[in-house]
This record gives structure tokens, sequence and C-alpha cells, in this order.
């Protein structure tokens, strides 16, 4: 079994989110591998996905059908330079919580609830 | 739902998990005494995974990792003598919720309790130990001007899958860094560990 990971940095209708997620089940389908579940989470400016799929993928079809899936761009360009050296799996992320910039005092953390 | 860390009014915790989107759930049950309210034992601190839809149970956790991110890029118009470069680099460590049950032997009588590692509830202090460890491996390797000038992005995930193997998180993390200079054969990368 794999999980494929995207980031989208847009926010969505609940329609085109319904109908982005139905047309995410087409892509993995025409790829030829088999769909069993999705997660996914809002985040400050979009959401992650988790797609699980039955099938195991190496991490150049991992890196391919996120891209596919329409995974931010920049992370995709990464995601392939990282399989390139072999630490693909170390580095396929999804920040729970993102730190923007140089200065570790800036803090961005996605609205907390207290 | 946000995919980040949240802390509830009865002081749990629920992380999301970055490896599958399930949900991560740290809470610390104590157990009173009917009529006057006398904590029977030493409270005890759960970790659950659970369907972030249903909210249904899914395993017990003995641990969770905690990764802290760091990437450098510059492109060869940016970069100094148009030699274009990146740079990766996690620290990770594990944060355990377990007892286990030990055997003092005293008067050969008796039988006690103890606990190990509580250490997610302290998971902010963790994070930035990590983030230390890490700008301290990056500067190691690339020196103060990649870290302060270039720093693009950071960031931190938490996952129910354990990568590396050390179960202290106040002793030691476990580091990956990887650079690439564009136009270069090939990508480098070295890992080790890093004390906390």
């Amino acid at each position: 079994m794999s999980i494929a990971k995207v980031d989208i940095d847009r926010k969505l209708e609940t329609e085109l989110l319904k109908l982005f997620m139905r047309t995410r089940f087409l892509i993995v389908f025409e790829a030829g591998y088999t769909l069993k579940n999705i997660n996914h989470a809002e985040t400050e400016k979009g959401y992650h996905f988790w797609f699980w799929l039955k099938e195991r993928l190496s991490d150049k079809e991992l890196c391919d059908l996120q891209f596919l899936l329409g995974d931010d761009i920049k992370r995709c360009r990464f995601n392939y330079l990282r399989e390139e050296a072999g630490v693909f799996g170390d580095f396929n992320a999804l920040f729970s919580k993102k730190i923007k910039g140089g200065d570790k005092h800036d803090t961005r953390v996605c609205s907390w609830r207290r | 739902m946000s995919g980040e860390r949240t802390e509830l009014p009865s002081g749990a915790m629920v992380f999301t998990d970055a490896d599958t989107g399930e949900e991560m759930l740290y809470f610390v049950r104590t157990y009173y005494r009917r009529h006057d309210a006398i904590p029977l034992r030493t409270p005890l601190p759960f970790l659950y995974l659970r369907d972030s839809t249903t909210k249904r149970f899914i395993k017990r956790l003995d641990a969770m990792e905690v990764r802290y991110f760091e990437e450098v890029s510059y492109s060869a118009e940016e970069a100094k003598k148009g030699n274009p470069l990146y740079v990766d680099a996690v620290t990770k460590t594990v944060l355990q919720c377990t007892y286990i049950r030990a055997r003092v032997v005293e008067d050969e009588k008796r039988v006690w309790r103890v606990f190990v590692h509580d250490d997610v509830k302290d998971v902010e202090d963790v994070e930035d130990k990590l983030g230390h460890a890490c700008e301290s491996v990056v500067s190691r390797y690339f020196g103060h001007f990649v870290m302060s000038e270039l720093l693009e992005d950071k960031g931190i995930e938490y996952g129910s899958e354990l990568t590396v193997s050390e179960k202290a998180s106040e002793s030691k993390c476990h580091y990956v860094v990887v650079w690439k200079h564009h136009e270069a054969v090939e990508p480098k990368t070295e890992e080790g560990t890093e004390p906390l």
C-alpha cells in the first residue's frame, strides 16, 4: 500500500472540493492504480490530501502520481530532485505547522484552537 | 478542521498525522475515588490513532515522531558565482507515550508501576530543540550565510510511522541533509545523530 500526498494552495467551495476529489479518483484510475481512501485536512491557504492506494509504488511512480493529482508545482519540482537523490521517502512532507522565513520567531500557525 | 496540532479545553491534544491524514489523540486519564475524589493512581497517558472523519479509534500508539524540516534553494541568478544550490534538511525524534510495569523488590511484597517518557506533552520544547539542532547541522555544512539570507521554507510535521530508532527525546535526534547543485551530476546526502 502507498499513500500519495498532495498540497493544494487554494481554498475551494464545497461543491468544487467534491468535484476535485471525484476527478482525482478518475486520475488514479487512469494511471492504473486502485484508490482505497482519501483523507483531507484544511490548512491556512488550502488543503492537504492523502490518497491511499492499494498498490505499492516506487518513489518515481509516487512522484509522477502526485504531480498528476495536481500537487503544488514547486513541491513537485523538489520531490523530483529528492527522488534523484534517493531521499524522497524522508522528504515527502506535508507540514503540520509551517514556519516561514529566516526568523524562527516569525511563526505562522494554521489557526490554533485552544 | 485545520491540518496542525489542536489543544482541547480538557488538556488533550490532537495532531494531524502527516503520514496518513488521520489524527493522533493524546490525553491523560486520571482515576478518582468516587466518594471523595481522591486520585486512585498516577495519571495514565494515552496516544491513539483515530479516523479523522468518524473519530473512531484505530489503534493505540506507543510513540509518535516529530520532524523539523528546512529547505534552502536559490537559482543561478541569485547565487554567488552563478552556482545554484538546493538544500534539504530534516531532524526527527520520537516522543514516547507508554508506561511499563517494573518490579522493584524491596521487601519482596511490593510491585511498582513506573512511567517511561511521557514526552508528548512537551512537544513544543522538543520542536524548539529540533529547530536549533537543524540550524546547527545546516550551518555546519553551509555556513550561517545560507541560513539567514536564503532560508525559504521550514515546517514541522507529526507522524505515526516511526523512521528513527532513538527513543529518548531529551538526548538526541536523527538528521538527514541532502544538497545538490543543479548543474552537478549527483546530489550528496549525509545522515547522523545530533544532540538535543
